[in-house]
């Protein structure tokens, strides 16, 4: 039953993930691969405050959240030129930047050996500590994070965004300042994934760099196709599809070291499957049909 | 002492930096004519990687036949890369996004399959003692193997830019590299020029993976620093230009080995890949780059 509410929590978290990448990817056309890294910050923020400075998850997460905002927000501030393979080149360099710097700080970060025993949060005297608490946090996280992501998305500030991503110039030429919509988008999307950073420190208790790596932020991309870009709730489909199949793996005799590889060949032979016949993923995007002006 | 120890330094980087010089030629011979940006290269270098190390160690077979065979499986790999996985997304009309996450995807299935083959101990393949031992001169020290590492690299850029100017598919492929609709209608077979290019980058692959894996060893994790190393010497030199990404490949390990002397090695990827921000930010038409606009689509 433990085992059962700590899927739910994993769910719940990687739906923010999943959810926060569909903003860029899925709606703006923003192919991102620095995911995993934006995450990696949220973790990272609350570990260290958490276990270094005994600060309350609730006051480290803000932390985290402006930390992984403001690193976006220069990194696209920075590479708003770039168009299509050049970005996702560029992120990729940052990808690598943030795992070398959680790898190697080691006065800062723990370096290999990762950060242990982070508390779980707390507030108001009132501590998430059984999974069930922590699963109604997740959830609870996840449903503000839909919210923030389904008012962005599917409002007339969403409809700007998707013109950027059908055709730039267009929207440029309605006289849409599309560098900071790019902008503001990013730094939504990284906040968000930062927040899925911190929820899953909190739930496993312990974390290091290995975790952070271009390998989830693909996952999370295959998240957001194979539940359907430009959904919102795609994404938590998504997800939950993604995450309870391979765990299923588990009640089948299957040692670890052969399960992990079998469960990744399933992620990634589902991602060519689904953009081969399938692109628009599990629950596809819905254009609602806009005031005619 | 500090002057000699420089020139051994600057002597491992021209190594390294001729490795590199390959990767980015590689990279550079599929990047630029089908405009994919082949993350799976990452495998087909790994698998080139294992393929020598079971050819050799598991199946004992002699070393050069199992270096050919290594890359000419490699060449195959790329070729069926570009068959089963981009060639039916082009001709459903998909985009460059499509084409890369689909090519994550088949990165991830590959990387997983290495895992269940070969697990993830380090693997090394036994040479002749001959090519390890150094060569003093002074109180420096090279091995033949470090000459050979330098030699064929530069014989395959030659081979390459030969290639590329002198032949009939080479011209077809810079073509392609304009312009693949005009390629298409004066009657070049814009498909089996992909083709030739996969092969072509998958070999130059394969041949880089064999100094690694000599020298080095094997890690199912080296695949992906091989393709970051590949794409920042190409976009550094100029997409495009061969001779480009080969002298960028050289500076990035003359750069790195160099860096060894101030700043702790840990330090030398991300090192690498500020430079590549840096020159993606502020020239990123690279050295030789001048056609850079027309990738910018």
């Amino acid at each position: 039953m433990n085992y059962l509410i700590y899927v739910i929590s994993l769910i719940a978290i990687y739906g923010i993930l999943t959810a926060s990448l569909n903003l860029s990817v899925g709606y703006t056309g923003i192919l991102s691969v620095a995911q995993a890294a934006f995450m990696g910050i949220g973790a990272y923020a609350v570990g260290i405050l958490l276990t270094e400075w005994g600060l309350n998850f609730f006051y480290a997460l803000p932390v985290g959240m402006a930390i992984a905002g403001l690193t976006a927000g220069g990194l696209a501030w920075a590479t708003l030129r770039l168009k299509g393979e050049y970005y996702v080149i560029a992120s990729f360099g940052f990808q690598v930047i943030i795992y070398s710097i959680l790898l190697n700080w080691i006065s800062l970060t723990g370096g290999p050996f990762g950060i242990r025993q982070i508390p779980r949060p707390e507030a108001f005297g009132f501590t998430f500590l059984g999974p069930t608490r922590y699963a109604i946090l997740t959830l609870a996280f996840l449903a503000i994070s839909l919210w923030i992501a389904w008012r962005v998305g599917e409002s007339p500030y969403g409809k700007v965004l998707r013109a950027i991503r059908e055709d730039e110039a267009a929207a440029a030429s309605i006289g849409k300042n599309v560098s900071r919509y790019k902008i503001v988008i990013f730094t939504v999307s990284a906040m968000l994934a930062s927040v899925g950073g911190a929820l899953y420190a909190g739930l496993i208790t312990y974390i290091d760099p290995f975790t952070f790596t271009i390998h989830e932020s693909i996952f999370i991309l295959a998240l957001v196709i194979i539940g359907g870009s430009g959904n919102v709730y795609g994404s938590v489909v998504g997800a939950a599809v993604l995450i309870s199949i391979p765990e299923m793996l588990r009640f089948f005799d299957v040692p670890t070291t052969v399960a992990s590889p079998i469960r990744e060949i399933l992620y990634g032979a589902l991602m060519i499957i689904f953009l081969r016949f399938r692109p628009k993923g599990l629950l596809p995007e819905r254009i609602t049909r806009g005031v005619v002006r | 002492m500090a002057y000699w120890l420089f020139l051994q330094l600057l002597i491992n980087g021209i190594v390294v930096g001729s490795i590199y010089a390959l990767l980015g030629i590689s990279f550079t011979a599929i990047f630029a004519p089908t405009k994919i940006f082949h993350f799976m290269h990452a495998s087909v270098y790994l698998y080139a990687g294992y393929f020598l190390y079971q050819f050799a160690m598991g199946w004992g077979w002699p070393l050069p036949v199992s270096i050919l065979g290594a890359v000419l499986s490699a060449g195959l790999m790329g070729v069926l890369a570009e068959r089963v996985i981009y060639s039916p997304l082009r001709k459903m009309g998909a985009g460059m996004m499509e084409m890369l996450l689909s090519s994550f995807g088949g990165y991830i299935v590959l990387q997983n399959v290495i895992l269940l083959i070969w697990k993830s101990d380090p693997r090394t393949v036994k040479i002749p003692e001959v090519l390890h031992s150094g060569i003093p001169i002074g109180l420096l020290t090279f091995t033949p193997l470090d000459i050979i590492a330098v030699i064929t690299s530069g014989v395959a850029l030659a081979g390459v830019v030969i290639f590329m100017r002198h032949t009939k598919v080479g011209k077809a492929m810079r073509a392609v590299e304009n312009d693949p609709t005009g390629a298409t209608i004066t009657g070049i077979p814009t498909e089996r020029v992909r083709l030739v290019s996969f092969f072509l980058g998958s070999i130059l692959v394969a041949v880089a993976v064999t100094f690694q894996v000599l020298d080095k060893g094997l890690e199912p994790t080296i695949g992906v620093n091989a393709v970051l190393v590949a794409t920042v010497a190409m976009i550094v030199g100029g997409v495009g230009s061969y001779g480009g990404a080969a002298l960028a490949g050289l500076m990035l390990g003359v750069a790195e080995n160099l860096g060894i002397w101030q700043i702790p090695s840990e330090w030398k990827s991300t090192i690498t890949f500020s430079v590549l921000v840096f020159f993606i930010l502020l020239r990123p038409r690279g050295f030789f780059g001048h056609r850079m606009t027309r990738y910018q689509e």
